[in-house]
């Protein structure tokens, strides 16, 4: 309970740490948000006049305090272009994006799955390969080439945005399908890695010598054993998939966040900058604090280390 | 771990830097010159990776953006190596001190936010330019040599040759800087240049969000982008800069996969 508490804690304060990042980068940083809305050409009453509708006229502290009270209601704003609301803005194309990877995550599993099979079969060579090819694809180069291929071969060529037929969800499969390779390639040489480290050590013959057949050491010692650091390799591919993501979702079309961060950045719309920071640092530290909660379920040893 | 594998990867990571250097050489034409009658000219041998819809020379555009990006790579590499080293080394000092900690929760701060989204996000800010671009890939791309030297420093201290540094009356800061870190400098060299990749990709990246070599001057990202608006019409004007990066990384990995090999 008390690790929970304490790693709790922890991710509490990153995500502090966020939203003080956010908030000096686009509060207390001297560039003059009224005066981006307004333009250049706007008269200096109608922008003073901004800045005290936006509370841009009180001190620092008072900035950040009402700042930190908004983020705690989920009160982000609403843009500078057109207003819309930046909560329902991001959350929305928020759902789209994590869809869109949880799908590569899924893709990513079936891939480790065939390559953990083909580290046993013994084909290792095969393996180490692929995995070299699909590291070697960078998202813009793998993303236009499968984008290509799948304007001419693949069935589902159109999106509704809305997820109410079948083929909304199949559209999403060639951007996943991008955005898994580098986790695919990442992941199946740390997990291979672990195997062969694994299998060398003594527990695994001790294991042999009892008399274990080759699956059962497999199966409860050798793949136990590789779940830990599989499964730290793969919370720091959240982040890296994330920015892939924002590439992958502009190639292919896809109304989820990165096409939100492509048009915030090019007009410079700020509070929906703002919000994707934020929302996107939320997701990342809930998903990491999640991992941090099955690392004792899967190791005993963090369990005992700290049981009070 | 072999000095000499290490050594020759350096040489070809300078190797890399002086002949991007050259590359814009081999440009034919004025990779920024617009001529609108030979707009989205399919490749031929006037024109070996055609034009783009300005009427503009792909190859040229291509050769100068390639050049700029491993420049930029390049240099955003070795000076986040350096920062890396620094604030690493600084932090294995001041081990289980506040120091530490803060570096710590800076350092995850940092990495649980998506690169590409820290560096858009303080660009969007300025008025962006591909020194800016250079700037920002350093001063984020730090964390993962940091947090290695960080972890190797803390790993040598209680290790018998420093003990005896600390007889012959060395003070910390010296046997950190003297013994502990040249031990540590190999595995930091070639665990940021493992890095370089993903540098490349987060370089053009920017550029693909418009926020890194501002036009007219040609970025791979940049050209990528704009040829996303003519994929299907002429697919030569995106697939051609994203091949380049492909050759980039490519080259790069066949080198990192020999090191490693042969440790």
């Amino acid at each position: 309970m008390t690790y929970v508490l304490q790693r709790s804690a922890y991710y509490l304060s990153l995500f502090f740490g966020i939203i003080l990042f956010s908030f000096v980068l686009f509060h207390a940083v001297p560039t003059d948000p009224a005066r981006v809305m307004l333009g250049p050409n706007a008269e200096e009453a109608q922008v003073s006049a901004l800045r005290t509708k936006l509370g841009l006229d009180k001190p620092l502290s008072t900035q950040f305090a009402t700042y930190l009270g908004d983020v705690a209601k989920f009160n982000l704003g609403t843009s500078y272009v057109d207003g819309r609301n930046v909560r329902t803005e991001v959350g929305g194309k928020l759902a789209v994006t994590l869809l869109l990877i949880l799908l590569s995550l899924a893709l990513t599993l079936v891939y480790i799955g065939i390559s953990i099979g083909i580290e046993i079969l013994g084909i290792r060579k095969l393996g180490e390969f692929t995995d070299f090819l699909w590291v070697s694809f960078p998202t813009m180069f793998s993303g236009l080439l499968v984008a290509l291929l799948a304007a001419h071969y693949y069935p589902f060529t159109t999106f509704s945005g809305a997820f109410t037929r079948s083929a909304d969800y199949l559209y999403l499969l060639p951007p996943a399908f991008v955005l898994a390779l580098y986790p695919m390639a990442v992941l199946s040489r740390i997990i291979r890695a672990e195997i062969v480290k694994i299998r060398r050590s003594q527990f695994i013959l001790a294991a042999r010598a009892r008399g274990l057949s080759e699956w059962e050491v497999l199966r409860k010692h050798v793949l136990k054993n590789a779940l830990i650091p599989f499964l730290a390799a793969l919370s720091n591919q959240i982040p890296i998939l994330f920015t892939s993501t924002f590439i992958v979702e502009i190639i292919f079309s896809v109304p989820g966040i990165g096409s939100l961060l492509v048009r915030s950045l090019l007009q410079r719309d700020f509070p929906m900058l703002e919000g994707i920071v934020i929302l996107n640092g939320l997701v990342v530290i809930l998903v990491f604090m999640v991992f941090e909660l099955i690392y004792p379920m899967v190791d005993p040893r963090i369990r005992v280390s700290h049981a009070s | 771990m072999h000095r000499n594998n290490i050594n020759f990867l350096v040489y070809c990571m300078i190797g890399l830097f002086v002949l991007s250097y050259f590359i814009p050489w081999l440009a034919t034409q004025d990779p920024v010159g617009i001529d609108l009658n030979e707009r989205l000219m399919a490749p031929s041998g006037a024109h070996l990776f055609g034009t783009d819809d300005l009427g503009r020379d792909v190859l040229s555009r291509v050769l100068h953006g390639f050049s700029t990006t491993v420049m930029v790579s390049l240099a955003a590499l070795v000076s986040a190596l350096g920062i890396g080293i620094f604030l690493g080394s600084l932090a294995g000092y001041f081990y289980k001190h506040w120091v530490d900690w803060g570096f710590n929760w800076f350092a995850s701060l940092i990495m649980s936010i998506p690169f590409l989204l820290i560096m858009a996000s303080i660009l969007s800010l300025t008025t962006p330019t591909i020194g800016k671009a250079y700037l920002i890939l350093a001063g984020i791309m730090w964390v993962n040599t940091a947090r290695l030297v960080r972890v190797e420093v803390i790993k040598r201290m209680p290790l018998d040759y420093v003990t005896a540094a600390r007889a012959l009356g060395g003070t910390e800061w010296n046997i950190v800087v003297k013994d502990v870190l040249p031990a540590c400098t190999q595995s930091a060299v070639l665990f940021s240049i493992s890095y370089l990749p993903e540098i490349i990709a987060l370089e053009a990246g920017l550029s693909f969000l418009g926020l890194g070599v501002q036009p007219p001057d040609p970025g791979l990202g940049k050209m990528i982008f704009d040829g996303l608006n003519y994929i299907y019409a002429a697919p030569w004007i995106a697939l051609f800069p994203a091949a380049a990066l492909f050759v980039l990384v490519l080259f790069v990995n066949v080198l990192l996969w020999n090191v490693r090999k042969r440790t």
